[in-house]
Formats: structure tokens, C-alpha cells, sequence
């Protein structure tokens, strides 16, 4: 089932909802993902882990490093790995 | 299709990352809430989940049932045909970490949480990410 709404954005988010053929399954698929994220955080709090927004920012320059240093030719190396291991070729 | 079924993988947990979540470590859950927060899913290799249910207690067996429900946590099979390759990698890895390298070699290029840097970057290339322990 879905609701008609209307709603009010920012000029740069109107401008990206512009680019897509489907705004209403592109904002619903990124509010899905805002409320899993709120689902996980409210689990994961309930279970004893008192995460923080200094953890989280941890965490992201920790995993924004690593995407970083990700190099054309560690990704050429990891698709030839990719493919030698669906020959199952990669012993 | 369920949108959030596509999520690209964020990171490949090994067993003695799970280990260390399920005795609270915070970095690894804030890792984990943060993949949820940016719409990537978290990759559990089905072998290592196994590996690290035999080796907690009741209350870390409980935080693995939690982590493997999660929305956005993916629990990996070993299938056939990565057995050839699991089974050659599992001599210096142990079953568990190599079904683990496996998992982050069939998704590039994600990284991989382990504590078994150095015997992983045998098979993978040297400069695959990896989050230490």
C-alpha cells in the first residue's frame, strides 16, 4: 500500500531528486535504509554497546583510510583473484 | 526485490572479530552500526559464525544470534564452488579465516576484520584492506 505526500527539500536535494526516474522509490529506499540504521542502533543499544559519535567517527576515518588506499591496481588484482576464484583456480 | 537485499558489502568479519563483538568490543560494533547507517551490509562467512558459537558462552552466543539477525548482516554459505579453493587456503588459514578470505576476494573490494593479517595476504594481494583486531 502507499500514500500520496507532499513535502518540502533543500534546492541541492530537489536538484538530485531531478536525476531520478523514480523519486518516490528513491526516497523510499533511502528512508528504508535511515530506519534499518535506527533499528540496528536501537538493537545494538539494548544489547550493552554504548556506541557514541566519537566511536562512529572512529569507525569512519578507520574504513574511509582503507577505501582510500584503494589503488587501480589492487582492484585489477582483486578482479583477476575474483575470477580465478569462480574457476575455482585460486590455490 | 527487497532494496535493502542489494546493499554492497562494507566488511567481511572473520571468527575473532565476531569473538570480539560477542565479548562487547566497541569497535566492532561501532563498524557495524556505522554499515547500516551508510546502507552496506555486513558479510558474515557462514564457517566463521560456527567457529565463534563454539567458542563463547550464553551471553556471547546471544550477541552472535543478534549480530547474524540484523538487517543489513549477510550470513555468507560456503558453497560448492568455492570448496576446491577453501579447502587449499584452510592448510595455512584454518577453515573458518579462509572461508573469510574468501568471502572479501568474492566481493572487491572489501575489507576484511581479522586478526590473521599476515597469513592472510598469502592469498589475498598485499594491499587488500584489512581492520586489525
Amino acid at each position: 500500500m502507499t500514500r500520496k505526500i507532499a513535502i518540502s527539500v533543500p534546492d541541492d536535494v530537489a536538484a538530485r531528486l531531478e536525476r531520478e526516474p523514480n523519486v518516490s522509490a528513491f526516497v523510499a529506499e533511502s528512508v528504508r535504509i535511515r530506519m534499518a540504521a535506527e533499528s540496528v542502533r536501537e538493537t545494538m543499544a539494548a544489547a550493552g554497546f554504548e556506541l557514541t559519535p566519537q566511536g562512529r567517527a572512529r569507525a569512519a576515518a578507520e574504513l574511509d583510510a582503507l577505501h582510500a588506499g584503494v589503488t587501480p591496481q589492487l582492484r585489477r588484482e582483486a578482479a583477476e583473484l575474483k575470477a580465478r576464484l569462480r574457476r575455482g583456480q585460486a590455490g | 526485490m527487497d532494496p535493502l537485499a542489494r546493499r554492497p558489502a562494507g566488511i567481511v568479519l572473520d571468527t575473532a572479530a565476531l569473538l570480539a563483538y560477542a565479548s562487547g568490543d566497541l569497535k566492532v560494533g561501532e563498524i557495524v552500526a556505522l554499515l547500516a547507517d551508510r546502507g552496506e551490509s555486513v558479510v558474515i562467512p557462514a564457517a566463521c559464525l560456527a567457529t565463534a558459537y563454539r567458542d563463547v558462552d550464553e551471553e556471547g552466543s546471544g550477541l552472535l544470534d543478534l549480530i547474524a539477525s540484523l538487517e543489513h548482516a549477510i550470513v555468507a554459505p560456503l558453497t560448492r564452488g568455492h570448496c576446491a579453493v577453501a579447502g587449499g587456503w584452510s592448510r595455512i588459514l584454518g577453515l573458518d579465516t579462509a572461508h573469510a578470505a574468501i568471502e572479501a576476494a568474492s566481493n572487491p573490494v572489501t575489507p576484511l576484520m581479522t586478526e590473521h593479517r599476515s597469513l592472510v595476504i598469502r592469498f589475498l594481494p598485499k594491499a587488500w584492506p584489512i581492520v586489525d583486531v
